[in-house]
């Protein structure tokens, strides 16, 4: 699922520390993201900071951890 | 000087000789200002990491703190009071990110290396981490105490800085900064202890020699080029320090030169990180036959060798005669009365010397107490450790210490 472009980062990423289940992020360049993963979070910040990531990817997550995400979701429009 | 002149002082200083970054939040955690060539991507990183919340959660920091993440990376933080700016707002002032050794940026070009980014990305990540300086932990004290001096023109010693107390790991797991900061410092010790080894020629070397736990052993021939160049790179420097330790050891100049140079044509044309790794211990190895020929007694048996090696392998268990005449099949009696006939000195000698030789890598490079050493080497009491030492060395430990760092600070000033 697509995320708003416009999403604050850190608070973003400090609600997917949140959900139960793993949650990734994948590029339109096929780079996938654990975004559990210290690492993978930092990569993600660097990677939309340089290449504009957020708007051309897709969130991939368990239902169980809609209710937490569900904000960043852009279909929610 | 006035504290802001200080801060600014102490910032050039800071950037000019050490390629440090400086750092300050308001207390509504906004960046003041950052001396950073990346200032978006590793004020995130302290974020994400939880380091600000944590500096945030502390009513006030009047003593250095020094925090961490899960790659390795550590920053020191310290409150500067709203009443000694003319601002008038309280702020945190932040040195950092700072790694302490070669082995965690290594550790993160592997980890991305797994991930199987694209080039740009993964390039780009590199670029970032490579921009943060490496420090040893002497070094992080010395700041923090200089820090704490900028901001209240007040001395305090190593032993003064807090440290951040839970630290999430990727597995879940909290640890403890300073235990990171340990587990730094022993790596440290450890090789030390591997070039004293050199030295002597001793064969503990090779329990020692244990690199692929930081490196890893890859045979795969599509590495990427860089991770191998900077793997090279580290064991040039590495032997280096090997070929001056087997000089110390007695090795001739010549012969030592002459054998980093072969192994210098040797790894470079090494094509995997297994290559490059075997063609160290190789080196490693001839230097050692070296310094053992170099310094070859021939009323020395073989026997006692052994023994020395194992009480040189074995200084930090608490050994006793027993155990060390068990290892090489003689009775108690028998063995020291042969050790003592073949080396001129006593066995329970020996063990005090090669555990005071111990302690002086401990007092020279940590700021471990003298208690804390004393018991680390299985002295029965601190006044006793102190009169073995002062026997010795014929200074205290405490006086051994002082004496290392005076020598320390006036060749940086030399250098300086």
């Amino acid at each position: 699922m697509k995320l708003y472009s416009d999403i604050d980062i850190v608070v973003f990423l400090n609600d997917v520390k949140k959900c139960k289940n793993e949650v990734f992020f994948e590029t339109d360049e096929g780079d996938k993201l654990n975004l559990k993963s210290a690492l993978s979070q930092y990569v993600f910040f660097v990677a939309d900071n340089n290449f504009k990531i957020i708007e051309k990817g897709q969130l991939m997550f368990e239902d169980e951890d809609l209710g937490i995400l569900k904000k960043y979701l852009s279909y929610n429009d | 000087m006035k504290i802001k002149e200080r801060l600014k002082m102490f910032g050039g200083l800071l950037s000019s000789s050490t390629n440090l970054s400086i750092w300050s939040f308001t207390s509504d955690k906004e960046l003041l200002f950052s001396t950073s060539n990346y200032k978006s991507e590793f004020s995130t990183f302290f974020s994400l990491s939880g380091c600000l919340d944590y500096v945030f959660s502390k009513s006030k920091l009047n003593k250095p703190i020094i925090l961490g993440n899960s790659l390795d990376l550590f920053w020191i933080a310290e409150t500067i009071d709203a009443s000694s700016i003319s601002e008038g707002f309280e702020c945190v002032l932040i040195i950092g990110p700072i790694f302490c050794s070669d082995s965690s940026l290594i550790s993160i070009e592997k980890s991305l290396s797994k991930m199987n980014l694209s080039i740009n990305l993964r390039n780009e990540m590199l670029n970032i981490l490579t921009d943060v300086p490496m420090i040893s932990i002497e070094s992080i004290h010395q700041f923090a105490i200089m820090m704490h001096y900028a901001i209240h023109e007040d001395v305090i010693k190593s032993r003064d800085i807090l440290y951040q107390k839970k630290l999430k790991h990727d597995n879940g797991d909290d640890v403890d900064v300073a235990a990171v900061l340990i587990l730094e410092e022993e790596s440290y010790i450890k090789e030390q202890i591997f070039l004293r080894s050199i030295k002597e020629g001793n064969l503990v070397y090779k329990q020692l020699l244990d690199l692929d736990t930081y490196f890893g052993i890859d045979n795969d021939r599509n590495i990427q080029i860089d991770k191998i160049r900077s793997l090279k790179n580290y064991m040039f420097m590495l032997i280096g320090f090997c070929r001056s330790a087997a000089i110390e050891g007695g090795v001739p100049f010549k012969i030592a030169k002459e054998i980093e140079k072969k192994a210098f044509l040797k790894i470079e044309k090494c094509d995997t990180t297994s290559k490059v790794y075997f063609g160290f211990v190789e080196t490693v190895e001839e230097l050692v036959v070296e310094v053992r020929r170099s310094s070859n007694n021939p009323n020395i048996s073989k026997d006692i060798l052994e023994c020395c090696s194992y009480i040189k392998s074995n200084i930090l268990e608490p050994i006793t005669l027993e155990d060390i005449a068990h290892e090489v099949g003689y009775s108690e009696y028998y063995l020291t009365k042969k050790f003592h006939k073949e080396t001129g000195i006593k066995l329970i000698d020996y063990i005090k010397q090669s555990k005071i030789e111990l302690a002086k890598i401990y007092l020279e490079t940590t700021s471990k107490s003298v208690q804390e050493i004393s018991e680390l080497l299985h002295f029965t009491t601190r006044n006793y450790f102190n009169r073995v030492f002062q026997e010795l060395v014929g200074m205290s430990p405490n006086k051994y210490r002082n004496s290392k760092k005076q020598l320390d600070d006036e060749v940086k000033n030399e250098t300086v």
